[in-house]
């Protein structure tokens, strides 16, 4: 066969190629030199995968390897710039996911795709209710259907004709994953379908996902948790920069193996790459700490968060995304007016922020996760939104704008950060991303607040603007500021911080200091269990 | 099918349909107290008659409100539909069936066009509607620029008449519900309504066509407009382009108090209907009293708010912009 040749070929090519499956199975789904390129981000390139009848396959990557953009091209999301998918040993393109799910392939989501004002079992069956002559939905016969889909998954107590907006997140997980299986499809793909599960129910799933296996079916399975990764799943197929990097057996998983593949080469753990900029500053280990936080919580969120910043340092926040390093950002930042516990110490000052205006009258700033939404106000000229946070001290008695002070400072800040612009009247959505974020940290350098909080703050930055971030970060340190990093990208975290905690589920996986900081052991910590707490726990 | 009346029976009566059936009680109580005619063929005919054409046009909004839009040109459309059919109903002989046939065919039409504008144009609902509102408006004043017209005596009083009872505007709101709403509530396209509403995303996602849902709800609801815009025409036996005005934001809130939510998916017609009978009922009932008609729309206005402050505070609130940040 054609597609078999094709496909034997590429992953003779691909780098560390371990040639998977046994011989006589035919694999359900085949993916092959699928590409997908947003602007000038390539997200995913030639990247293949493939999936037998009665297999679990894990797909793993760090952040932004290109594992959701994968799931999205494979689900008929989104449509893949190049490349084919084959299911069943025919070509398809699906134009979107109610397609691929009538062929057979149904996917469940990250983000819960259901109804919170219907039941259970109209979210189960919507699209496909059983209906009457006249085309009324016969909604005891939907009752039933959802039942029997509920039975064969072995659910108990999910009450079919329950509203769904009053089940656990758990519960509407399994209620989820009932949906993509009322059409009975042959492969199932779970994106993070566990993320919001606790132990039992996850087990749970985990049985049902053998079920499911057993009967004949593949399943596609997405999860930052590795231990369930090497419970269940019996081939992996690992992503780097959008690229298949490896195809491992169930018998040749090996965490470190695994982890390697994930960073790619010459990045092995002994090299201290990168670490030089950190390196110079001066230790602070004496000082006072600007920000004491003491086992802090945050209703299903953090649990238990003691750290601390010291002026003139930068504590990176590390770990897969959506572990809380956001979550933890905004509360010091005031945006959460309850829920939370335990003991923090700005500047001297006890206790949390309630609000944001609060945060700010404290010294603290956030250069937020989004840049668009949140950080710029777009059609506001530069001028504006660099002024925006310190109007306060730019007013006269009057109450009125000084407008030729503000045109000062806002020229003195433009100039400092190299912000290439025509004219600082210009609104800031025509600037490039990389100076809209320049003019983002410019509003609170204006500003002048004692803890810098950064969000992610180089995400879709050209190199030219990050090396300009960067700068301004060490500077910052310079001058004594307490920062608080979260990133994304290892080497970032590498170069700039003095310390990295590494958050998981809300946890502190651990925390690196110095020499023992590298994109390996933060990668490790990444994926660590909280059962065995008290073995990866280390403070250097 | 039993199952399935007991099913919709109980829905009727959420918490947000009790809050206009209890209103409605208490209005009908003081009018009746200051009024005892009401109990009476004629208070029924009176009472119904007020009422059917703004809880028809609560059920149009209710349908576009649930679809996740919002319909403006609701008033603008009952005008045309009564300059139409008052204007070319009594020109010729036989001319009265085609013309209501051709009325409710222009609702469903310049429903489209709403819908289509929407989806196809990708507007705001509100722009949209209240740019139609203008161009069906000036349709209408190009018809009919005086009110004026005439329509068949056997139409105004199969429409506005009585046995004993039994209003027959009464007998056409339950008609408009079993005939248009409930065959296109219990539909999967009903459903599609519902889902798109609360998120099209989500609707995308699990392989239902948003377009068609959307498009379906503003057909339906200008369908339904007309109809409330024929009852007007038999009521007043005339045509007036100015008559409608009122209804775009009376349904409006006869929607809101009936508990349907502005952001869409949520909600039933009960709630409206009712809330459509209670604002018509308040003012005759203030009337009866002696209370000046200035007073009229400070009170509705003071009624909604309150029910809104009061009952719908927790929907309100559920989605603060800090919620919307750390979603």
């Amino acid at each position: 066969m054609d597609k078999e040749d094709a496909f034997s070929e590429s992953a003779a090519a691909l780098n560390k190629q371990k040639v998977a499956g046994s011989v006589d199975n035919v694999p359900i789904l085949v993916a092959e030199d699928l590409s997908k390129a947003f602007g000038t981000t390539r997200a995913v390139r030639n990247a293949n995968i493939r999936c037998y009848a009665g297999e679990v396959h894990a797909l793993l990557g760090a952040n932004g390897a290109g594992k959701s953009t994968l799931v999205r091209l494979l689900s008929g999301v989104l449509q893949p710039d190049t490349g084919t998918i084959w299911l069943r040993g025919t070509t398809v393109q699906f134009a979107n996911p109610q397609r691929a799910a009538i062929a057979g392939l149904a996917t469940v989501f990250q983000e819960l795709s259901l109804f919170p004002q219907l039941t259970v079992a109209q979210n189960i069956l919507i699209g496909q209710e059983p209906r009457s002559k006249v085309g009324w939905i016969k909604e005891d016969k939907v009752l039933e259907r959802a039942k029997e889909i509920l039975d064969q998954l072995g659910v108990t107590g999910i009450n079919p004709s329950a509203v769904v907006e009053n089940l656990s997140l758990g519960q509407r997980q399994i209620v989820e994953i009932a949906k993509a299986l009322s059409r009975e499809p042959d492969i199932l793909l779970l994106d993070e379908a566990t993320s919001a599960l606790g132990p039992e129910e996850s087990a749970r799933l985990f049985d049902l996902v053998r079920s499911l296996r057993d009967s004949g079916k593949g399943v596609i399975f997405i999860s930052h948790r590795m231990e369930e990764i090497e419970a269940i799943a019996d081939r992996m197929t690992i992503l780097r920069d959008g690229q298949t990097v490896g195809h491992l057996m169930r018998n040749e998983f090996n965490r470190s193996d695994v982890f390697q593949l994930m960073l790619g080469p010459g990045l092995s753990s002994t090299v201290k790459s990168g670490r030089e900029s950190a390196a110079k500053r001066p230790s602070r280990a004496t000082e006072k700490p600007i920000l004491q936080i003491e086992n802090l919580s945050l209703k299903n969120r953090l649990h238990g968060i003691s750290l601390q910043v010291r002026p003139g340092e930068v504590l990176g926040l590390a770990g897969l995304e959506g572990q809380g390093q956001i979550a933890l950002l905004h509360l010091l930042f005031g945006m959460y007016r309850k829920g939370y516990s335990g003991s923090v110490n700005i500047n001297g000052r006890r206790g949390l922020s309630r609000t944001p205006w609060e945060a700010v009258k404290n010294g603290v700033g956030l250069i937020p996760e989004d840049r668009k939404t949140q950080g710029a106000i777009l059609p506001l000229s530069v001028e504006a939104n660099l002024s925006l946070a310190s109007l306060g001290a730019l007013t006269n008695r009057f109450g009125l704008i000084q407008r030729n002070r503000e045109r000062m400072i806002v020229q003195d800040f433009i100039s400092a950060l190299a912000v290439k612009i025509a004219s600082p009247r210009e609104p800031i959505v025509r600037l490039s991303g990389g100076n809209q974020q320049k003019v983002i940290i410019g509003k609170w350098l204006a500003r002048d607040p004692s803890i810098f909080l950064f969000c992610d703050p180089t995400r879709g930055v050209d190199i030219g603007a990050k090396a300009g971030i960067y700068k301004i970060i060490e500077q910052l340190a310079v001058e004594g500021k307490g920062i608080i990093y979260y990133s994304t990208e290892l080497e970032e975290l590498v170069s700039l911080c003095d310390r990295v905690a590494v958050l998981k589920d809300g946890r502190i996986a651990g925390i690196l200091e110095g020499d023992a900081i590298n994109q390996q052991r933060i990668l490790e910590l990444s994926f660590w269990t909280h059962q065995n707490r008290s073995e990866h726990r280390e403070i250097e | 099918m039993k199952n399935w009346i007991k099913n919709s029976l109980y829905k009727g009566i959420s918490f947000n349909t009790l809050i206009p059936a209890i209103g409605l009680a208490l209005v009908l109580l003081i009018y009746w107290i200051q009024q005892p005619l009401i109990i009476s063929d004629f208070g029924m005919v009176s009472i119904s008659n007020q009422s059917v054409a703004l809880a028809i046009a609560a059920m149009a909004q209710t349908l576009v409100v649930i679809a996740g839009g919002i319909d403006l040109s609701v008033g603008a459309l009952i005008s045309l539909s009564s300059c139409f059919a008052a204007t070319y109903m009594s020109a010729a002989e036989g001319a009265a069936v085609p013309i209501l046939v051709g009325t409710l065919v222009l609702g469903v039409l310049a429903g489209l066009m709403n819908g289509a504008l929407v989806v196809y144009g990708r507007l705001e609902p509100l722009i949209v509607t209240l740019c139609t509102s203008f161009v069906l408006g000036g349709l209408a004043l190009q018809i009919r620029p005086q009110p004026g017209g005439a329509v068949p005596s056997w139409f105004a009083a199969m429409l506005t008449g009585n046995l004993s009872f039994l209003p027959f505007s009464l007998v056409l709101l339950i008609a408009s519900i079993c005939f248009i709403w409930i065959p296109l509530w219990r539909s999967r396209i009903g459903r599609a309504i519902q889902a798109v509403g609360n998120n099209e995303q989500n609707a995308y996602i699990s392989g239902l066509n948003p377009r068609k849902a959307k498009l379906f709800a503003y057909a339906v609801a200008g369908l339904l407009t007309a109809v409330a815009g024929l009852f007007i025409t038999a009521q007043t036996t005339s045509g007036d382009p100015n008559v409608g005005e009122v209804y775009t934001l009376n349904s409006i809130a006869a929607v809101v108090l009936g508990g349907v939510s502005l952001r869409g998916g949520r909600g039933n017609v009960a709630g409206p209907i009712l809330s459509g009978f209670l604002l018509s009922t308040i003012v005759s009932a203030l009337m009866a009293w002696g209370i000046s008609a200035f007073w009229q729309s400070l009170i509705q206005g003071l009624i909604l708010i309150l029910v809104l402050v009061g009952v719908g505070w927790q929907i309100l609130r559920s989605e603060s912009w800090r919620q919307l940040l750390q979603r």
